[in-house]
């Protein structure tokens, strides 16, 4: 069976990744700001006895690589021979910006199809756009969709099927300026037969595109270097242009076309518009409401949160736990210590980290996803811009904290968003400070029964949120100190510039919220949670079940820790708990709960009234709560994060700073913290 | 001709000097900063290290440092 292979091209946020999860039926992870897509994407769809694979690649502005992602782009569509046809995804609001990749795109390929997504709020801004005068200009066929409301996306399958089927369709040519054209002619006719898009690779050459020259190696298996009549000519062409600024005529030759293209096709009554999502744009970056709107709404995520999951929390709780009997007789059939081992080690530590994580996810994903998809998140990149700056870093970095609150492995991935290598760096090693999912639960636990009482209500509930608006709130100006004090130290270097496109708001919706929350984020963070708990369940359990004079390894370990444990406010226990949480952080309150019961296996409490009384009986106070807080948000990343930071600084040295800096600021914090509590204790 | 950054809040500019350094120009000319090009000066950060503009129909924030060389004159209507 033939099968075909589709690119799928266009600006960043312009609704790429809604096209192919529509097209392949995956789950690409959709939002409202520019690189989400930081890696290429590749799924399969059958239509009509064919294959088709697409690709979902990274959004770009130019062919002209920057990033390893745009030069994924580039070499993807310049240099792979098999691509049947490209999509060039535009947005219909800004048509004109579109068009400047579709024309570079159509210098390299004829087999292209426009893809006008985003129509309905075109429509709703009253841009129209005259479709078919816009196809017979740039000579390629041209659909409208709405991807978020599944508008079109038919059309485009039986588009694409007519289509794939071309080779070399007529396609609209750029023209440059004479003089630059004839140099480019000259340079083309050294280019061996098998380079394919001569002439725009020959004005890259021209470019002095150094990148371009690698690709050549790579792909065509052509190196410049051995040719040296296309050297020399290379040359005499510089010279010949040597008083033009070559890129930029290029660039204001396209831009040129995309003006008139635009002007030709479309009308624009936007202005009205515009004015509303000014007013709204100055309000949310001004002086005065600039910070407390943020503040305020990370208050409110983490107060609904709190709110909302308590009680499902517990009767999950509850769930999950009852199953343990009737479980514990379907397991009869085995030996006596492999079913122990699979119910109380396997079992109760994936049922505990369901429990803990499940309902907090449920809620926290969908708002968090709410803020990325009306375009919130930009403009508090915007406005944190100051502060990252002031420490050499990058402003975006706020957008992969952001995303470090879900789960520290997405928001170091999502770090690619960061051209900069110094301050890619920066954003990964301090990542881990942004409490997870896993972790701030238990922060709120903790918060409840020792800030604020264990009763419920609203008020308690308003405090709770509070503390963990504080909590975050240290978090991130042990980010900026942190990445001060890097940036002057082992990672040293200049400040890299920061653009950033704050995209139009666009409305919620729900259905897509769901979706994305749901399927994108929460199944697969409590996914890769359950498969590291399950192990590390098996190997806690054999480490309280093996024993030296009738005591657990575990025991003997933490007494080991105490004197430790107890200069930085924390004791032999906890100290080992964070360790063997290393694989997932919410199993270290059951680790700890197992430890001080004695039990054999993870421990459920009734409620926290319950839960404080074990912790109380077993010595702990305030001071051990704040410094348990501190240590929660300043220690090791979890293993699937140093996993994570391995794969993408692809470096053990990076891997260890992002292990050892935000333990030796949890030791040091927890040990000042204590210190000054204890000399206070002696005074009073 | 005025600094981009120093450009009256919503007035419209035209890009007459495009000098600014290798390691960004191509950034600025990806998002459509170029000679020539109708520039509008939006939104200003509160502590007025960066500002956003509208470019072809997009809003893109850059930091006001970056911007040095680019100057423009006001449209004239």
């Amino acid at each position: 069976m033939k099968k075909y292979k589709i690119a799928l091209a266009g600006n960043p946020n312009v609704g790429k990744s809604t096209i192919f999860n529509f097209l392949t039926n995956k789950h690409q992870h959709t939002g409202n700001w520019t690189g989400k897509t930081v890696e290429e994407a590749s799924g399969e769809y059958k239509y009509h006895n064919k294959i088709y694979e697409v690709y979902d690649l990274p959004g770009t502005y130019s062919l002209v690589a920057h990033s390893k992602e745009e030069l994924l782009t580039r070499d993807l569509l310049c240099f792979n021979k098999e691509i049947d046809l490209t999509i060039v995804v535009c947005n219909a609001v800004n048509l004109e910006r579109s068009l400047n990749l579709v024309l570079q795109i159509q210098e390299i390929t004829n087999n292209v199809l426009v893809v006008v997504n985003l129509i309905d709020e075109a429509l709703k801004k009253q841009i129209q756009i005259d479709l078919d005068k816009l196809s017979k200009i740039l000579k390629v066929p041209v659909i409208k969709t709405s991807a978020t409301n599944n508008e079109g996306l038919d059309v485009l399958k039986e588009k694409i099927e007519y289509y794939a089927r071309f080779k070399n369709m007529e396609s609209y040519k750029l023209k440059y300026d004479n003089k630059l054209e004839k140099e480019i002619t000259k340079i083309s006719k050294n280019l061996p037969s098998n380079v394919k898009n001569k002439k725009w690779i020959s004005l890259r050459l021209l470019n002095n595109d150094k990148d371009i020259i690698e690709s050549l190696k790579k792909y065509s298996n052509y190196d410049i270097k051995t040719n040296k009549k296309l050297l020399t000519t290379l040359k005499s062409s510089s010279n010949n242009l040597k008083n033009i600024d070559i890129e930029v005529l290029v660039v204001s030759n396209i831009l040129k076309e995309c003006n008139k293209i635009y002007t030709n096709t479309v009308i624009n009554n936007k202005n009205k518009y515009i004015e509303k999502e000014q007013k709204i744009d100055k309000i949310i970056t001004s002086k005065i409401f600039g910070i407390p709107i943020m503040l305020i709404m990370l208050f409110l995520i983490f107060w609904l949160t709190i709110v909302g999951s308590n009680y499902p929390s517990e009767l999950l709780s509850n769930f999950l736990f009852s199953l343990e009997a009737p479980l514990r007789n379907l397991c009869q059939i085995f030996p006596s210590y492999i079913s122990d081992l699979l119910i109380n080690g396997v079992y109760k530590t994936t049922a505990w980290v369901v429990g803990v994580m499940l309902p907090p996810m449920l809620i926290f994903f969908p708002l968090f996803t709410i803020a990325e998809d009306i375009g919130l998140l930009p403009r508090i990149a915007f406005n944190m811009d100051y502060m990252f700056n002031k420490c050499h870093a990058c402003g975006k970095q706020c957008l992969t904290m952001c995303m470090g609150i879900g789960c520290n492995a997405v928001g170091v991935t999502g770090t690619r968003i960061i051209d900069e290598k110094r301050e890619r760096l920066l954003a990964i090693i301090t990542n881990s400070f942004m409490p997870c999912n896993g972790r701030y639960p238990v922060i709120i636990a903790i918060i409840s029964m020792f800030f604020i009482g264990t009763t419920r209500g609203i008020i308690s509930s308003i405090i709770s949120s509070l503390i963990l608006v504080l909590v975050i709130t240290l978090s991130i100006i042990m980010t900026f100190i942190t990445c001060s004090i890097l940036s002057k130290n082992i990672l040293k270097g200049k400040k890299s510039s920061f653009i950033l496109e704050l995209p139009d708001y666009r409305k919620i919706k729900i259905g897509k919220i769901i979706i994305t929350s749901l399927l994108d984020r929460t199944i697969f963070v409590l996914g890769r949670a359950i498969v590291v708990a399950m192990p590390a369940g098996l190997i806690i359990y054999l480490i309280t079940n093996i024993t030296y004079n009738d005591v657990s390894v575990l025991t003997i370990i933490s007494n080991y820790l105490n004197s430790i444990a107890s200069l930085i406010g924390l004791d032999g226990v906890i100290l080992l708990a964070f360790f063997l949480g290393i694989p997932a952080n919410e199993i270290v309150l059951p680790i700890i709960l197992m430890t001080y019961l004695g039990t054999n296996s993870l421990t459920d409490y009734e409620n926290l009234t319950s839960l404080k009384s074990i912790l109380i009986d077993n010595g702990w106070t305030m001071l051990t709560a704040i410094c348990f807080i501190i240590f929660n948000l300043f220690h090791f990343p979890c293993g699937t994060t140093l996993f994570t930071i391995k794969k993408e600084t692809n470096s053990w040295y990076y891997t260890f700073l992002s292990f050892i800096i935000p333990l030796f600021i949890g030791i040091t914090l927890c040990f000042i913290v204590t210190t000054i509590f204890k000399i206070f204790c002696l005074l009073f | 001709m005025i600094d981009l950054c120093k450009m009256q809040l919503n007035k419209i500019g035209i890009i007459k000097k495009f000098n600014v350094s290798d390691d960004i120009k191509r950034r600025f000319l990806d998002i459509g900063i170029a000679s020539n090009v109708k520039i509008k000066r939006v939104l200003e950060s509160y502590n007025n290290n960066m500002s956003a503009y509208k470019i072809m129909g997009s809003l893109i924030a850059i930091r006001n440092k970056d911007t040095k060389g680019i100057k423009v004159v006001y449209e004239k209507i």
